[in-house]
């Protein structure tokens, strides 16, 4: 554990901003700033970095294919170790080796990733439940701890070559972070997770959704905030100059997600497409990646305009409520 | 007041009147829908000033069953327009009515759709619980301010609102009104409006939603309070809705047989808005 002044890295993330594309909490939510960010836990989460609501990937111009170059390479800075860790699960995804995402991947490989850790977790927060907490690792190139006027680091090479190495932790530096640590912990509920996969699948018939299901309205508040939902449409569109090809963010809340062209939706009602959300990420990401599609920040909770609490779906059908 | 919409659920349940109920129940964090089926689960109806989502939004979804509603005043308002709009019948609907005492938000502060209420009790009902309210008598203040500025400070203002969009839709969800089976943003044929985030299809979406609302909202609120970025929606809404009362002379969801004005055509409808 190494020990920085918190100016110094201020300082340094405003210079970096010559050189890389900053992305921090800034006014609520994450945004491209010029190395300015503000302490906070954003609304829009730390996937906006690396996979935008809207991009380019393509243009067609004057007869040929234009690939969109790469950009500068991201900081992404400020965010909980929940986003953190949600990108690294979002490029489980995005790594298959079926298809593999090359406009994610790029960003990603350069990237950098340096999350603050969480000493006041929120009341709807159970990132606990997966494993993970608030003062996890996974995912980021370095965590910080605040601590004064310096930052505890937490940091692999990538960090210390761009941020400089500070000096080495104290001992009473240590024993703060595990303090500090262990108080947060002690804050966040913990759902069973135990086999939710196979429990899932096996009520995948279960008229249990229809009910749960029921007040969902089918937004996609809970999907476009989620951290680790990456869903995406591609479209082509005219301009003056020829064709744009872009991806947007997507949500499988939306009816027109599943619609085929023959006017067949295979998932029609709300409790087809809620059932897919839950399944996709507490069935279908363990069975396929080996980890859980959610890391428990509580966003899909707060913001759902009608108070569906992913936490209650978890412990009905996980046989714990 | 609680003891009272259980009294009357229970009553309903029990005469027949209803085979489903749409009320309020205990969430986790304010008050949540919940569909009640059978009597004995009518305790767990709730009521109190976090149940700002407007129940008729859900009633579509079980047409051909007879459905009661727990209804404030706003609620009532869209069921007698969706009723208007042949989209429900009267005799479907029973609509267990309570005068609202006005919604807050976390900080305890009341939501703007319910400091300028004028009918907190539903103007139709099968059934009223409690006392009467009266409405307030504004004249959309909130309105008037919007109106009050220059042309370009109202287009800066509707665009920095438009900006915060990340197109969602959870504000056409949580409206009762925003049924279409395909709603224009949806259509890819023809496309009336590219995906993404520009500042021009956010316009657009707002504007849009915001016209289709003239003269069918009935200023419950939901939609600015459904969004997770806090877009502002009502200023517009309620523009659209006061136009619509000074030009003619319309008010919705008062009355399910008149016929509302984007449904109707008169040769005595003002035009001094064409130019």
């Amino acid at each position: 554990m190494r020990r920085i002044k918190k100016e110094a890295i201020e300082k340094k993330l405003k210079e970096l901003a010559k050189d890389y594309r900053i992305f921090a909490p800034m006014n609520g939510d994450v945004k491209e700033t010029g190395g300015e960010f503000e302490e906070c836990f954003p609304r829009l989460s730390g996937k906006c970095a690396f996979l935008p609501p809207e991009e380019e990937i393509l243009r067609y111009k004057d007869g040929k294919v234009e690939e969109t170059p790469e950009d500068k390479p991201i900081i992404l800075f400020g965010i909980r170790p929940c986003d953190a860790r949600a990108i690294s699960l979002i490029e489980l995804a995005m790594r298959d080796e079926k298809f593999p995402d090359v406009y994610f991947l790029r960003k990603k490989e350069k990237g950098i990733i340096i999350s603050i850790a969480c000493k006041e977790p929120g009341d709807t927060c159970f990132c606990t439940s997966f494993g993970h907490g608030p003062f996890s690792t996974q995912g980021s190139d370095a965590l910080l701890v605040e601590k004064d006027d310096y930052y505890l680091v937490l940091g692999n090479e990538k960090f210390f070559k761009l941020f400089g190495e500070g000096e080495e932790a104290r001992e009473e530096d240590k024993e703060y972070f595990e303090e500090a640590k262990k108080r947060a912990e002690e804050k966040i509920e913990k759902i069973p997770v135990d086999n939710l996969g196979e429990k899932l699948l096996s009520r995948i018939e279960d008229p249990v959704w229809e009910k749960i299901s029921r007040k969902c309205l089918n937004c996609g508040a809970c999907t476009f905030l989620c951290p680790t939902c990456y869903c995406f449409d591609i479209q082509d569109l005219e301009r003056s100059w020829g064709v744009s090809r872009r991806r947007y963010w997507d949500s499988c809340m939306f009816s027109i997600y599943t619609k085929e062209a023959s006017g067949h939706n295979p998932r029609p009602t709300h409790r087809e497409r809620v059932r897919n959300r839950i399944m996709h990420k507490f069935s279908y990401y363990p069975y396929l990646y080996g980890e859980f599609g959610c890391t428990g920040c509580g966003r899909c909770v707060v913001y759902c305009p009608v108070n569906f609490d992913i936490r209650e779906v978890l412990k009905i059908l996980g046989g714990s409520g | 007041m609680i003891e009272r919409i259980r009294e009357e659920a229970r009553k309903a349940f029990e005469e027949g009147k209803i085979e489903i109920l749409i009320g309020f129940g205990r969430g986790t964090l304010r008050a949540t829908p919940i569909f009640i089926e059978k009597k004995e689960d009518v305790d767990k109806l709730i009521w109190d000033d976090t149940c700002w989502i407007n129940l008729a939004t859900y009633l579509r979804r079980f047409r051909g069953k007879k459905t009661g509603i727990v209804a404030k005043g706003c609620d009532a308002r869209s069921v007698v327009a969706l009723i208007a709009e042949k989209q429900l019948k009267r005799e479907d609907v029973y609509i267990i009515g309570v005068p609202c005492q006005g919604m807050k938000n976390e900080k305890g502060e009341e939501f703007l759709s319910c400091r300028y209420c004028e009918y907190p009790t539903p103007p139709v009902y099968d059934v009223l619980v409690g006392e009467k309210r009266e409405g307030k008598k504004e004249n959309y203040p909130d309105v008037s301010e919007f109106e009050s500025m220059p042309p370009e400070k109202r287009w800066e203002f509707f665009s920095e609102e438009a900006k915060k969009c990340i197109r969602c839709y959870a504000c056409r969800e949580a409206c009762p009104m925003c049924y279409c089976e395909e709603c224009f943003v949806d259509s890819l044929d023809p496309r009336w409006l590219e995906p993404g985030l520009s500042l021009s299809s956010l316009q657009f979406w707002h504007l849009v939603r915001a016209y289709h609302q003239a003269g069918r909202c009935s200023d419950c609120g939901a939609c600015e309070r459904a969004c997770p970025m806090d877009v502002k929606i009502l200023y517009l809404t309620r523009k659209l809705n006061k136009e619509v009362r000074e030009l003619f002379g319309f008010v919705t969801g008062l009355d399910p047989e008149a016929l509302p004005p984007l449904g109707t055509y008169s040769t005595e409808d003002k035009e001094e808005f064409i130019l």
